[in-house]
């Protein structure tokens, strides 16, 4: 009964026609079509990708008809990543979430013959920057942010422009979400002439750096001018921006005006053995998302300079100091608001961190590498000697540290303790003295794997979580998995620990990569202990987020 | 020496030192305190309308123009300065010399005095090209590039630069703007969809060819696109889509440990890459449009190129004509060519005093046609303490060669094996240990002092010296404000020498550009450590 009701099904979809089994071509067969996830219309011309995930298969690739429709036939049973793309929408895999999606699974008890792909229309933000007088502002930096749909308190950049002549930018294929857009520009006729004097008792042991500053006595005091950092509906800061609504494939207009303000200078001492032009990058954010922000320097005297021509706001300032040859990037956040002077001084403490890596019995330490890094700077490194020992070769300013082991296998963090800091976790937080840290790792990993099963069923396109729990913690991070075409999942290389494991449905619309949403899951979840070198399956039951509980 | 002073009047603080294009009247130096009003209007060149929110700046001072265009800057002391003017969209005369690669001329500077009257500065506005580029069923095209290119004639040699590059949109629309006036040439494409890699069982892979405005696929079909000040086109480009290809092959010669790379170099600046296994040589470049390009391989040892002693091998540039799959192209690695000038002062001054590197020489491909200074490609390196040049990484081939010298010295002799490199070009052939060139410069070499007599007052005239006993030196200088042109340090000998106005464009490099004024100049003749003085006309040139 079952599978004549699949051959029937098959029948309307299948472009080739039906033929007696005798007849039908050797292997098995994926079938389906190419739809537009939001209008749900069929999407022709769509190119679609089916790639083995086993060897001695080659991946091929075919165009859908006019009704969106495709089919690989001969096909040997196994997992396959099935893949749409086409010009005008994001690409998606099988039912694709985020960065996971399912493999398709082929054979004997799978039916592979009406699989949809959703392909999400790519959108459009545009339009114009203008200046407080109307006039079009060009070379201005526009980048838009997209909320993760997965976590709301975190966004990342999709797309960035740079205006026009007209003012006029444009950023283009951006999937559906919500966005915020800001603007960091420069007036272009701003001139900044310095306004910090020297002291009466200059610092002496510095030499003066011979340079020439666009040194201007303004005959204009409309000059001396910046635009803040501005997002789409006026305000300064991302948390009171207006967001911007993508559903699918449009094009969503908006305008920006920046308004010019007097721009602000700040006192920089150097540390006295500097050579040089100072360094510095002020950034709107971290390294990794924020816009820098133009900084002019001037020598007010020697080892200080006044840094000009910055806008109000909040900034990370990374200053690359090199000190007899030693590196040592030191990270600031800066505020610079209504007063006109702030004194950043980098020759307050920095601290030397070393220490000591073990493992288990057998544990080679050479070839690790021990990583400590904070947001907004490049991560510090060092190799661990064959003797365990590491010293890093950066001073270090206040601030939390991420500590990280890497190194030619793959270990991860068991404990880790200091002295002279406060270590918890993975974190190593930094004060005013040096520091000595013990590290230990252990490179024994488990597999976690089973299935997931919705009212008993094997069920594909789960969320599958593996959440730590006590001190597990502190050292190894939350894992996820989507269940493949035959209901499995599969989490390698797990560190060791206690954890619960969870399957979810209809989350994938929710906050599903925030802690605090999962919390309410973990009550009717399956405890389960990783051991090293151990490999646990088992079955989990799936709960509905639309109803709160597990399904039965 | 940077000093520092109070200006109690303003309690502000600035620098005192010599600020760019403001010399200050010898006689009044720092003893007068005498300022002046400086006003003015800011006007386009062509309309000669005012222009509104432009910006002006003068020695320390600087101010926006009003909305008819007017600016008053005070307290400007007495002296010699450049009135510089900006403004977004517009061009000044400075940047539109910059941009067509002018030669340095004096710029146009005001005398501030109690009798000066008002300025008046001209910008030029900025011309705009844009459009939308389709496929032949009407669909637009996105991540297309589009580049503009523009001639300069740079020493005298027209060259293709590309100047601005860009990429359509989502709707396949493109804007350039910020251009100065002149004539451009757009290409489009080449574009191979972002495939990379063969992986597809389907039918043949398609792109898009490189395609020249307004249709073509070669040069030689472009049209050129007139940009006038304040002009704005809007174009239209079809593109047609074509099959795609690979070119395969294997490089020879590859050793382990060492990093090969290839480079496969089309029309119009287009750079693609190709993936090599560097066990066995065995490469395939991404999938290419039909088209010719040119693909060769280098392998070095992680050394920077140019390092006084990075080791590298590279192949001979194979070009290939693409209209189907190419395969089984073989690279050959051979060991670079190093070629070293050895330089020796024979001169009669008698101190042996070092002096780095005397003249500097530029190599122009004579085969390539492209007439571009191939310095950048060819790693020179000059080992410290030597007076010795090294290029590295040259290939076979004719090349003209030029000696620049710094003021100082001239080129005596120089020679390569037995190639006289002052009269003719430089053969470079494959075979291994090639000799030194020989450079011997003297710095007893007198001095041409040319004072040129012309009507009206125009600073910035170009006066040539073509050196009778080695016609290759063309040599030129300009005019300053008193109408004298200096050419020092020139070898002694016989010189034609003649002005011609309007010569920012000449390719004087043409054989017989320069015989019409060559029948007019006056000849001079140079003596050792003597300076020879000779008066002449402006000649005219028609552009």
């Amino acid at each position: 009964m079952f599978l004549l009701m699949l051959l029937a099904a098959s029948f309307s979809l299948l472009t080739e026609p039906w033929a007696p089994a005798a007849q039908q071509p050797a292997g098995f067969s994926i079938s389906g079509s190419v739809v537009n996830s939001v209008t749900g219309n069929a999407v022709p011309e769509a190119e679609v990708t089916l790639q083995p995930q086993f060897r001695g298969a080659e991946t091929q690739s075919i165009t859908t008809d006019g009704s969106g429709g495709f089919v690989f036939s001969g096909l040997t049973a196994g997992r396959y990543t099935l893949t749409a793309s086409r010009r005008g929408f994001m690409p998606q895999s099988f039912l694709q979430h985020g960065s996971y999606f399912s493999a398709v699974v082929v054979g004997e008890e799978f039916d592979t013959s009406h699989i949809v792909l959703r392909l999400p229309p790519q959108g459009v933000i545009s339009g114009h920057i203008l200046s407080e007088t109307g006039e079009p502002i060009r070379d201005a930096r526009v980048t838009a942010f997209l909320r993760d749909p997965s976590n709301p308190a975190e966004q990342s950049q999709r797309g960035a422009a740079e205006s026009d002549d007209e003012g006029s930018y444009r950023i283009g294929r951006l999937p559906p979400g919500t966005y915020f857009v800001c603007v960091t520009a420069q007036p272009w006729y701003a001139r900044h002439p310095p306004t910090i004097p020297p002291s009466d008792t200059p610092r002496v042991g510095s030499p003066i750096f011979h340079e020439r500053p666009t040194s201007l006595r303004s005959s204009d005091a409309r000059l001396d001018v910046a635009y803040q950092v501005t997002f789409f509906g006026g305000a300064t800061q991302m948390a009171d921006a207006q967001p911007i609504q993508i559903d699918g494939g449009e094009t969503e207009s908006a305008d920006i005006t920046l308004t010019p303000v007097p721009a602000r200078h700040i006192r920089l001492n150097m540390p006295t053995n500097t050579m040089g032009f100072p360094n510095i990058e002020l950034r709107t954010g971290p390294s990794s998302i924020g816009n820098q922000i133009p900084v002019q320097a001037l020598q007010v005297e020697p080892g200080v300079w006044e840094l000009a021509g910055i806008p109000p706001g909040h900034f990370t300032a990374t200053l690359h100091i090199a000190e007899q040859g030693k590196q040592s990037p030191q990270v600031r956040t800066i505020d610079v608001g209504d007063g006109s002077v702030v004194d950043v001084d980098p020759t307050q403490g920095s601290v030397s961190i070393k220490g000591t890596l073990r493992g288990e019995a057998g544990f080679r330490p050479l070839g690790s590498r021990i990583q400590l890094s904070m947001a907004g700077i490049e991560p510090f490194r060092t190799d661990v000697a064959p003797d365990g020992t590491f010293e890093f070769k950066e001073e270090f300013s206040q601030g939390t540290y991420t500590l990280v082991v890497g190194g030619t296998t793959p270990h991860y963090l068991t404990n880790l303790t200091a002295t002279g800091a406060k270590a918890s976790g993975r974190q190593l937080e930094v004060g005013t003295k040096d520091v000595q840290l013990s590290v230990t790792v252990s490179g024994s990993f488990s597999d976690v794997s089973g299935f997931a099963l919705l009212a008993g069923k094997r069920t594909p396109g789960m969320l599958v979580v593996l959440v730590p729990q006590g001190a597990t913690k502190d050292t190894a991070p939350i894992r996820f998995d989507q269940s493949d075409g035959d209901g499995s999942f599969a989490l390698h290389n797990v560190a060791a620990g206690n954890y619960v494991l969870l399957a979810v449905d209809h989350a994938w619309n929710l906050a599903w990569a925030n802690p605090d949403f999962l919390a309410q899951f973990i009550s009717k979840g399956q405890a389960v202990i990783a051991e090293a070198g151990g490999k646990s399956t088992l079955d989990i039951t799936v709960q509905d987020a639309n109803n709160g509980g597990p399904k039965r | 020496m940077m000093s520092w002073h109070r200006d109690d009047r303003r309690q502000k603080y600035f620098f005192d030192d010599d600020l760019p294009f403001v010399r200050r009247d010898p006689a009044l130096q720092d003893s007068s305190t005498e300022t002046f009003k400086v006003t003015g209007t800011v006007i386009d060149s062509a309309t000669k309308q005012p222009i509104a929110g432009a910006l002006v700046e003068l020695n320390e001072a600087a101010t926006l123009v009003d909305d008819k265009g007017n600016f008053t800057l005070q307290d400007i002391p007495r002296i010699t300065a450049l009135v510089q003017v900006t403004k977004p969209g517009y061009f000044n005369q400075q940047q539109i010399e910059g941009m067509a690669g002018a030669a340095f001329q004096q710029p146009q500077m005001i005398n501030i005095g109690p009798d000066m009257g008002p300025v008046t500065v001209e910008l030029v506005l900025e011309g705009i090209i844009s459009g939308q580029i389709t496929s032949a069923e009407g669909e637009p095209l996105d991540e297309i590039p589009v580049v503009l290119s523009s001639s300069m004639v740079t020493e005298g040699v027209r060259t293709w630069q590309p100047r601005v590059g860009k990429r359509s949109d989502d709707e396949g629309r493109f804007r350039i703007a910020n251009l100065t006036p002149g004539n451009y040439y757009l290409s489009a494409g080449p574009s191979n969809n972002g495939l990379l890699a063969r992986t597809l069982t389907a039918r043949r892979p398609q792109g898009y060819p490189l395609t020249y405005y307004p249709s073509g696929q070669d040069m030689a079909e472009a049209t050129r696109i007139v940009i006038t000040p304040g002009k704005h086109v809007e174009l239209a480009l079809s593109m047609i889509r074509q099959p795609l290809y690979e070119i395969s092959g294997t490089v020879n010669g590859v050793s382990p440990g060492e990093s090969v790379s290839i480079q496969v170099q089309g029309s119009a600046n287009f750079g693609a890459g190709a993936s090599v296994d560097p066990r066995t040589g065995a490469f395939h470049t991404a999938l290419l449009p039909a088209g010719i390009y040119t693909i060769r391989a280098t392998m070095h040892n992680g050394r920077t190129l140019g390092g006084a002693d990075g080791a590298e091998m590279l192949t001979p540039r194979v070009e290939i004509t693409l209209n189907a799959d190419v395969s089984d192209v073989h690279l050959n690695l051979a060991p670079a060519q190093t070629i070293s000038f050895n330089f020796r002062n024979d001169s009669t001054s008698g101190e042996e005093r070092p002096f780095g590197i005397p003249v500097w020489p530029m190599l122009i491909s004579a085969e390539q046609g492209k007439g571009r200074s191939l310095n950048q490609d060819i790693g020179m390196a000059a080992p410290p303490g030597k007076q010795k040049l090294l290029l590295r990484n040259i290939e076979p081939g004719r090349y003209e060669i030029e000696f620049h010298p710094n003021g100082a010295f001239y080129v005596a002799s120089a020679t390569f094996g037995n190639q006289d490199l002052l009269r003719d070009d430089l053969v470079i052939t494959a075979e291994g240990n090639p000799p030194s060139i020989e450079v011997s410069v003297r710095d007893d070499g007198g001095t041409i002092s040319a004072e040129v007599s012309t009507s009206r007052e125009a600073p910035g005239i170009t006066v040539f010296a073509v050196s009778q006993d080695f016609p290759k030196a063309i040599q030129r200088a300009f005019t300053s404000k008193d109408g004298v042109a200096v050419f020092s340090g020139v070898a002694p000998g016989h010189y034609k020498v003649f002005a011609i106005d309007n010569a920012s464009d000449l390719e004087y490099r043409v054989p017989g550009a320069l015989d019409s004024f060559l029948l007019r100049a006056a000849d001079v003749s140079v003596q050792a450590k003597q300076q020879a003085n000779v008066r002449i006309e402006v000649l005219h040139r028609e552009n």
